[in-house]
C-alpha cells in the first residue's frame, strides 16, 4: 500500500495509506481443449530488416520488391520468432547505433497538430507523501455538480494504518458524507496545486468523497480528473 | 456520417451521433524528444536480454503458447466465465436500441472508472434534454460488441447528453 500524507480541515495532518482497486472482468480466454496456456512476446523483425535497410541495401525500391518477390530479404530466419523476455528500454540513432547520452525536450502542440513549443524536459515530482500534505481547500462541491463538471478516470482508496488514523479519516469521511460532496484537494505549499501521484506522472486535480456506514465502516475516496466539462455556449 | 446511437425513452426514439471527447483535442498535447548531445533526433528500440539484438518499435509481437510451449492459435480459445459456462457476444450498441429506464446516482457515477466521454448530437437533442431533465441513466454499452459490456451513464442535458461509460471500480 503506498503513503499519502494527507490533513483534514483542521490541517492536522497524517500519513496514511491508499490503494487502487480495480474490478477484473470474470470473463477469461481458455483452449477450448483445456490446456493451460500464458502470453508470450516473440521479435517480429529486427532492425536490419526494416525498409529503409533493405532499401539501402538492394539499392532501390523497385530492386527491393524484385528482391522481396525473389527470396524474403524482409525476414530474418534466424531471429524471427524468437521468444523474448526482458527487452530493455534503448534510444538509437538514425544509423540504427545505440545511443547513450541522451537530451530530452518536452514538445507542446496544439489542439490542431502544430508545434507550440519545444523546452527542456522538467521531471514532475511526486507530492502526495512529502512534508507539505495535501490540504482541504475547502471547496465542497455536491457529488450531483462534481460528476457533471468532471471526468474522474482515476480513483483511490485511502485507507488507515492504525486506530488513530481510523478516527482521523472516519471523520473525514463523516463529514463529507453528511455534506454530500466531494472536497476538493490542494498540494503544495499555498495547498492549491494539482496532486501529482508518481514522479515524472501527470498532474490531476483530486476530490475526497467520504461515505459512511453504521457499522462503524468508512469509504474514503480519492477521485482525480484532469478534463473538466463545461456547457455549450 | 457519423453512426448514429439510437436511444429509447418511453416510446420516443432518438438517433444521436456520439463524438468522443478527448483532452488531446481540447488542450493540445505534449510529447518528449529524445537527441543526442549534438541535436540529432533519436528513436526508442528495445535491446533483448543478450544485448545483441536491436528489436525497433512493434517489433515485437505478443503470442500464446501452451505449457508444453506449443503455439495456440487465437481460435482456439472460448472465452468463459469464472464459473467455467461460456460467455455469450454482445451486440454493439450501434445495433440495437438502448433503452432508458434505469436511473442512477451521482454515487454510482463516481463508482466508475470513466475510460471515455461522447458528447451527443443530432436534431433531437434539446428534445433528449427536456426529457432526461437531471437525471442520469444507466445502460450496458459495447462500442464494438464482443464479449464485454461497460456499464454507461448517461445523460445530462447540462452537457448536450453526455455518455460517460467506464468499469466500476470496486472500493
Amino acid at each position: 500500500m503506498r503513503a499519502i500524507n494527507l490533513s483534514n480541515d483542521k490541517n492536522r495532518n497524517a500519513q496514511v495509506g491508499f490503494e487502487q482497486k480495480r474490478t477484473k472482468s470474470d470473463i477469461r480466454m481458455v483452449c477450448s481443449d483445456g490446456r493451460e496456456h500464458q502470453n508470450a512476446r516473440f521479435l517480429k523483425s529486427t532492425i536490419d530488416t526494416e525498409v529503409d535497410k533493405l532499401v539501402e541495401q538492394a539499392g532501390s525500391a523497385e530492386q527491393l520488391l524484385a528482391d522481396i518477390i525473389n527470396s524474403d530479404p524482409e525476414i530474418d530466419l534466424e531471429r524471427v520468432g524468437m521468444q523474448l523476455t526482458g527487452v530493455r528500454k534503448i534510444y538509437i540513432s538514425d544509423m540504427s547505433d545505440i545511443v547513450h547520452s541522451i537530451h530530452r525536450n518536452e514538445v507542446v502542440f496544439t489542439p490542431n497538430g502544430e508545434l507550440k513549443e519545444s523546452r527542456p524536459y522538467e521531471d514532475v515530482e511526486s507530492n502526495i507523501n512529502t512534508d507539505i500534505p495535501l490540504r482541504w481547500t475547502g471547496k465542497l462541491i455536491p457529488k450531483q455538480k462534481a460528476v457533471r463538471m468532471f471526468v474522474f478516470s482515476r480513483k483511490y482508496q485511502i485507507k488507515h494504518i492504525n486506530g488513530l488514523t481510523y478516527d482521523f479519516l472516519y471523520d473525514m469521511a463523516k463529514q463529507l458524507s453528511e455534506k454530500g460532496a466531494v472536497m476538493l484537494l490542494g498540494a503544495g505549499s499555498k495547498g492549491v496545486g494539482p496532486v501529482v501521484l508518481s514522479n515524472g506522472g501527470v498532474s490531476y486535480r483530486a476530490f475526497l468523497e467520504g461515505r459512511i456506514s453504521d457499522d462503524g465502516k468508512y469509504c474514503l475516496i480519492l477521485h482525480l480528473t484532469n478534463l473538466e466539462l463545461k456547457a455549450i455556449a | 456520417m457519423c453512426k448514429t446511437l439510437n436511444f429509447r425513452i418511453g416510446e420516443r426514439d432518438f438517433d444521436l451521433a456520439p463524438t468522443k471527447v478527448e483532452r488531446k483535442k481540447l488542450y493540445g498535447w505534449t510529447e518528449t524528444q529524445v537527441t543526442t548531445s549534438d541535436g540529432q533526433v533519436c528513436r526508442q528500440a528495445g535491446l533483448d536480454r543478450s544485448g545483441k539484438i536491436i528489436i525497433p518499435k512493434g517489433a515485437i509481437k505478443i503470442g500464446c503458447v501452451a505449457n508444453d510451449g506449443q503455439w495456440v492459435d487465437k481460435s482456439q480459445f472460448v472465452a468463459v466465465h469464472a464459473d467455467g459456462q461460456r460467455a455469450e457476444s454482445i451486440a454493439s450498441s450501434f445495433d440495437m436500441p438502448i433503452t432508458l429506464d434505469n436511473k442512477a446516482t451521482a454515487e454510482q457515477l463516481l463508482d466508475l472508472r470513466v475510460t471515455a466521454v461522447y458528447q451527443l448530437s443530432g436534431e433531437s437533442i434539446g428534445e433528449l434534454n427536456s426529457m432526461l431533465s437531471d437525471e442520469i441513466y444507466t445502460f450496458p454499452f459495447s462500442y464494438r460488441g464482443g464479449l464485454r459490456d461497460l456499464h454507461s451513464l448517461s445523460a445530462n442535458k447540462w452537457h448536450n447528453a453526455i455518455s460517460n461509460h467506464g468499469r466500476a471500480n470496486d472500493v
